[in-house]
C-alpha cells in the first residue's frame, strides 16, 4: 500500500504546555481506518491541526506522498486540500451564511473556476443530503445537519485524507449511526480515514488500526485486537476494553470461541456463534 | 411592548390634538386594537429578533433580486423621506416599502411589525421631546401648569414632530426592505462590486460571523450562571454579569481564535470568498426600482404647489 501521510519525528509545544507532541513516527497508508484512542489532552487535536499545517510543529518532518511539506504558502496549501479536517464543533467551523456558500469556502479558496466550485459544492451537498438546506443559514441547523455540513465543507475540496476530531461528541444515537453510515461509505469511495474517538467500541469495530496517544505521545499502533490484548498498557493508560472483545475472551475462555476469534460487533458474534455446531 | 403602545397612543393624541378631535379617539382606538393584535401574535423569538433576519431574507421572494440595485433603491429612497420634508413623501415611501417587503416578498406581518417597535420607541421618545415645549406662558393648543412652568404643545412642533417622526418612518422601512430581503453576505457581496476597499468588507464580514459566537457564547453563560442562582439578587446580579462580561472576552478570543484555525484548515489565505448564485434582473424589478422614486419625486412636487 503507497503511504500518504508520514511525520517522521514530529515534535510540538504550546506555550503554555510543552511537549504537546513528542517525538512522533507514523505513516498513514492509503485506504486505511484508523481510530486515534486517548484521554484528554493526550495530544488528538494537536495532531489533525499538525497533519494539516495549521499548527508549525517545531521539530521534524512531515511528508506527504514522499514529499517533504515545507513552510511555504504553496506546500501548505498542497497539504490542506489534500488532508481535510471534520473539527469536533460545528460551530467552530461554519463561516459562510448560507449551506451553499459555507461549502463553496474550501474550493473557492483552491481558485477553482465558478463552475468547478458549482459542482463540487452540488456534488457534496448530496452526498451529504444537504440539497434541500442548500439556502439556510447554518447557525439555523439542527446538531445532525451542522455535521453533515461540516464534512460537506471537506469533502468539496476532494481530500484523499479526512481527520475527523471526535465527531460523535455532540451527536445523538440517530446521528452517530448516520455518522458510522457516512463514514463506511466515505470508506467504499477510497478515502483514507482518521477518526479520535472516545468510544472505545465503536474504535473497535470499525478501525483497521489504533493508535493509542498518552500525554503527547504515541505509546501504541496496532491493529485492534492486538492493541486490546495488551493489558499493562491498558490499565497504565486507563483506557477500557471493548465489550465486544471482553466477551470474546470470556467466550474463548468456555471453549466457545477458537483463538483469534475476535467478534468486534453483534453481527459477528451472532454469525460466529451459529457457525457453532 | 406595552410601554411602546402607551407611547404610541400619547403621541398620536398630542400631535393631532386641536387638529383632528372627531378623529381621535378613533385612532386610539385603532392603535390599541392594533397593539393588542401584535402582544398576541408577533413577540420577539427568544433569541433576540435581529438574528432571525438573515433567515427572514434568506426565505425573502425578493432574495434573487439583484442586490446591487437593491441596496442604491433603498438608499435612494431613505434619501428621498428624509430630504422631502414634508410628510406625504415619507408616507408614500413607508407604504411603498412596506408593500414591497410584505406583499412581493412574503414577509410574515407579526414579525415586521415586532421589528418596527425597536426604531419606533426611538422615533417616538424623540417625537415626544420635540413635540413637549417647556415654556413660562401657557401658549399653544394644549397646556399643562407644571410647577412654575407651562408644558406646551404648539402646531409649530406638531408639524416638524410629523415631519421628523414620518421622514424617519420612511427611511427606516426602506432599511427593513433592504435587510429583509438581502441576506447579509449578498450586501457585501454588492459593496464589494462597488469597488469598495476589501479590507472593509472583509472586516464587516468577520464582525458579523464573531457577533454571533459573542452572542451565543453569552447566552450560554447567562443559562449556566442562573442555573447556580447567579441572578437571586441585585447585587449577585451585578457581580455575575460583571464575571461574565469578563469572561465573554477571554472565551470569545479563544473561540475566534479556534475559528481561524478551522478557517486556514481550508486554506484560507486571507481573503474570504463566497460562491455567489447568480441574481437575476428582470423587467418587473426595473419597474419596481424606478417607479418607486419617480412616485415619491412626483408626489414632493405636486404637495409644493
Amino acid at each position: 500500500m503507497d503511504t500518504l501521510l508520514e511525520l517522521k519525528n514530529l515534535n510540538f509545544s504550546y506555550d503554555e504546555q510543552p511537549n504537546a507532541l513528542k517525538n512522533l513516527n507514523l505513516k498513514i497508508k492509503k485506504g486505511e481506518r484508523l481510530a486515534v484512542i486517548g484521554n484528554n489532552g493526550a495530544g488528538k487535536t494537536t495532531l489533525f491541526l499538525c497533519c494539516n499545517g495549521v499548527l508549525q510543529h517545531q521539530k521534524g518532518k512531515i511528508l506527504y506522498e514522499g514529499k517533504e511539506i515545507s513552510r511555504s504558502r504553496s506546500d501548505l496549501n498542497f497539504l490542506r486540500q489534500r488532508v481535510g479536517i471534520v473539527f469536533q464543533d460545528a460551530n467552530q467551523q461554519l463561516i459562510g451564511s448560507s449551506v451553499e456558500s459555507e461549502i463553496s469556502f474550501g474550493p473557492m479558496n483552491l481558485r477553482l473556476p465558478k463552475g468547478e466550485v458549482r459542482s463540487r459544492v452540488s456534488k457534496a451537498m448530496s452526498l451529504m443530503n444537504l440539497t434541500e438546506l442548500r439556502k439556510r443559514p447554518p447557525h439555523y441547523l439542527s446538531g445532525g445537519e451542522k455535521k453533515r455540513l461540516t464534512i460537506a465543507d471537506v469533502l468539496a475540496m476532494l481530500p484523499e485524507l479526512i481527520l475527523f476530531d471526535e465527531p460523535t461528541a455532540f451527536l445523538d444515537m440517530q446521528n452517530t449511526d448516520m455518522l458510522e453510515k457516512v463514514l463506511s461509505d466515505l470508506h467504499e469511495k477510497g478515502k483514507t480515514l482518521v477518526v479520535s474517538t472516545h468510544d472505545i467500541d465503536f474504535a473497535y469495530r470499525w478501525a483497521s488500526r489504533i493508535l493509542l496517544f498518552h500525554k503527547g505521545e504515541l505509546i501504541a499502533d496496532d491493529t485492534p485486537s492486538a492493541l486490546f490484548s495488551r493489558g499493562e498498557l491498558l490499565s497504565e493508560t486507563g483506557v477500557r476494553r471493548p465489550t465486544f472483545y471482553e466477551m470474546g475472551v470470556i467466550l474463548q475462555r468456555k471453549g466457545l470461541l477458537e483463538r483469534g476469534q475476535n467478534p468486534r460487533s453483534l453481527e459477528e458474534m451472532k454469525r460466529f456463534l451459529d457457525a457453532l455446531p | 411592548m406595552i410601554f411602546s403602545l402607551l407611547l404610541a397612543a400619547l403621541v398620536l393624541f398630542l400631535l393631532l390634538y386641536g387638529l383632528w378631535e372627531t378623529a381621535l379617539i378613533g385612532l386610539i382606538i385603532v392603535c390599541l386594537l392594533f397593539g393588542a393584535l401584535l402582544l398576541h401574535r408577533g413577540h420577539f423569538h427568544h433569541h433576540g429578533g435581529y438574528i432571525s433576519i438573515d433567515l427572514y431574507a434568506q426565505k425573502s421572494r425578493l432574495c434573487h433580486w439583484h442586490s446591487g440595485a437593491k441596496l442604491i433603491f433603498c438608499l435612494v429612497c431613505a434619501f428621498i423621506s428624509v430630504w422631502a420634508k414634508n410628510i406625504y413623501v415619507p408616507v408614500f415611501i413607508f407604504c411603498a416599502m412596506s408593500f414591497l417587503t410584505l406583499a412581493l416578498g412574503k414577509t410574515p406581518v407579526s414579525y415586521y411589525l415586532s421589528l418596527l417597535t425597536v426604531p419606533a420607541v426611538f422615533i417616538l421618545l424623540s417625537a415626544l421631546a420635540i413635540i413637549i415645549e417647556i415654556s413660562p406662558i401657557p401658549e399653544g393648543v394644549l397646556c399643562l401648569p407644571a410647577g412654575s412652568f407651562y408644558l406646551c404643545v404648539t402646531k409649530a412642533n406638531q408639524e416638524k414632530a410629523a415631519g421628523i417622526m414620518l421622514s424617519a418612518f420612511g427611511a427606516v422601512s426602506c432599511l427593513y426592505m433592504l435587510s429583509l430581503s438581502t441576506p447579509i453576505y449578498r450586501i457585501f457581496e454588492a459593496l464589494r462590486k462597488m469597488r469598495l476597499p476589501f479590507v472593509v468588507i472583509e472586516l464587516m464580514y468577520l464582525i458579523y460571523r464573531y457577533l454571533f459566537i459573542l452572542l451565543e457564547t453569552h447566552q450560554n453563560m447567562v443559562y449556566s450562571a442562573a442555573s447556580r442562582l447567579g441572578y437571586r439578587s441585585p447585587v449577585t446580579s451585578l457581580k455575575t454579569m460583571l464575571n461574565t462580561s469578563f469572561n465573554l472576552f477571554f472565551t470569545s478570543l479563544r473561540r475566534a481564535s479556534g475559528m481561524y484555525d478551522a478557517m486556514e484548515a481550508r486554506c484560507y489565505d486571507g481573503e474570504i470568498r463566497f460562491l455567489m448564485e447568480d441574481e437575476s434582473f428582470d423587467m418587473a424589478q426595473v419597474f419596481v426600482f424606478l417607479s418607486v422614486p419617480a412616485a415619491a419625486v412626483l408626489i414632493w412636487i405636486m404637495s409644493r404647489r
